[in-house]
């Protein structure tokens, strides 16, 4: 089927033995197959017929072929867009090509998975936090109620400004500190830029595959201290943010 | 979908999820992994626009009108946190019971929403990919 269309999609790429069960088992996904060559394996499929197609159904699937596999055996995320001519462009191209690099990769993946913690702060939790700690904030907040929208947008601003600034704050110290109380759960972290306004945390954390429990407790217990904010451990997935990657070179 | 919220406590609530939303993940799929660039890649434009992205909005007077609102409208002396799209509702109505932590949607979410938008518009395959997310 991927001759007649004349491209299939990469996905990712896992050792030539792996038994994918959960990957076959799925019925909810992307048709996917195997390409083999020498120790590696592609996991591919059809690509989506035009690219403007590509988008929030393609995304979805990329990411949950890789999440599926990767219950099963480590795996090397292809980076989203990834396309062949045909099966056998894959395995010369990408699993012949590359094949050290690539075995070298899926060694040193063994056993690791990523995870992601998102944590967010509950909004009427840290407004009003910020109001009792910062004198300026609540006599802004009485002085705007007692004036119009329009006499008062000057105030509103400075006082959507004193609260960004407090959330900043807030942010980098809780952050850090989240982190620092998960150490001891994970082998390595690395904290994104956050999403939403209120995000204190967009972390990937790297940690052993059997080490996900200890993860969950962790993150389990820096929540009970942490009334004001929301947590959100997802995963296990590839371990996207901890491969050494080249840049496609700058055209 | 597995999502377990801790109980009890009185601690930050956990969600425990063992899969990605596009939201979680569209970031990540589109900056690392590994890239071969002998062969075509597809045509990001589409993807592009799903990318998620505030650092651009939160520094904006928009946002800090929006902070301001909410924190105008707080019940500064309620010791159960009130959701904010409650006091939204019920403006002048005091009283009231809180809903439950974590249930409902504050107004600085808005921008999640606005996100959700975005994710949801120009893809006619979107209810296929709703169907599929549920079954």
């Amino acid at each position: 089927m991927s001759d007649e269309q004349g491209r299939v999609w990469v996905y990712g790429i896992v050792p030539a033995d792996a038994q994918l069960q959960q990957l076959e088992s799925r019925d909810d996904l992307p048709d996917v197959w195997l390409v083999e060559s020498g120790e590696l394996a592609a996991i591919v499929g059809d690509a989506p017929e035009d690219d403007a197609k590509a988008t929030r159904n393609q995304a979805l699937g990329h990411a949950r072929v890789l999440e599926t596999a990767v219950r099963d055996a480590p795996v090397v995320p292809m980076r989203f867009g990834v396309m062949c001519p045909s099966d056998d462009d894959v395995a010369s191209g990408i699993l012949d090509d590359q094949s050290e690099q690539l075995a070298e990769l899926l060694e040193r993946l063994e056993g690791q998975v990523e995870m992601v913690l998102k944590v967010e702060y509950d909004d009427g939790s840290v407004l009003r936090q910020i109001v009792r700690e910062q004198p300026e904030v609540a006599e802004l907040r009485e002085a705007i109620g007692q004036g119009s929208e329009d006499a008062t947008r000057d105030q509103r601003i400075r006082l959507g400004e004193l609260i960004g600034n407090a959330i900043e704050q807030r942010r980098e110290r809780d952050s850090a500190a989240i982190l620092g109380q998960l150490e001891d759960a994970v082998l390595e972290s690395q904290n994104d830029p956050p999403e939403k306004e209120l995000m204190v945390l967009n972390a990937a954390l790297l940690v052993e595959r059997d080490g996900v429990e200890k993860l969950e407790q962790a993150v389990e217990e820096v929540a009970k201290e942490r009334d004001e904010m929301h947590f959100k451990l997802i995963g296990p997935m590839p371990a996207y943010h901890f491969i050494e990657t080249e840049e496609p070179a700058a055209a | 979908m597995s999502i377990e919220p801790s109980s009890g406590g009185g601690g930050g609530t956990v969600e425990r999820s063992q899969e990605s939303s596009l939201a979680d993940v569209v970031n990540t799929i589109l900056d690392k992994g590994v890239v071969v660039d002998v062969f075509a890649r597809v045509s990001l434009v589409g993807i592009e626009l799903l990318r998620v992205d505030a650092r651009v909005v939160i520094a904006s007077v928009d946002t800090y009108l929006r902070f301001a609102e909410a924190v105008g409208r707080l019940d500064m002396g309620s010791e159960e946190p009130k959701q904010l799209d409650e006091m939204v509702g019920e403006i002048g109505e005091k009283g009231s019971e809180g809903v439950s932590k974590g249930k409902a949607k504050g107004a600085l979410e808005a921008g999640a929403e606005k996100l959700d938008d975005i994710l949801g518009t120009g893809d006619e395959e979107k209810e296929a990919a709703t169907s599929r997310e549920e079954g």
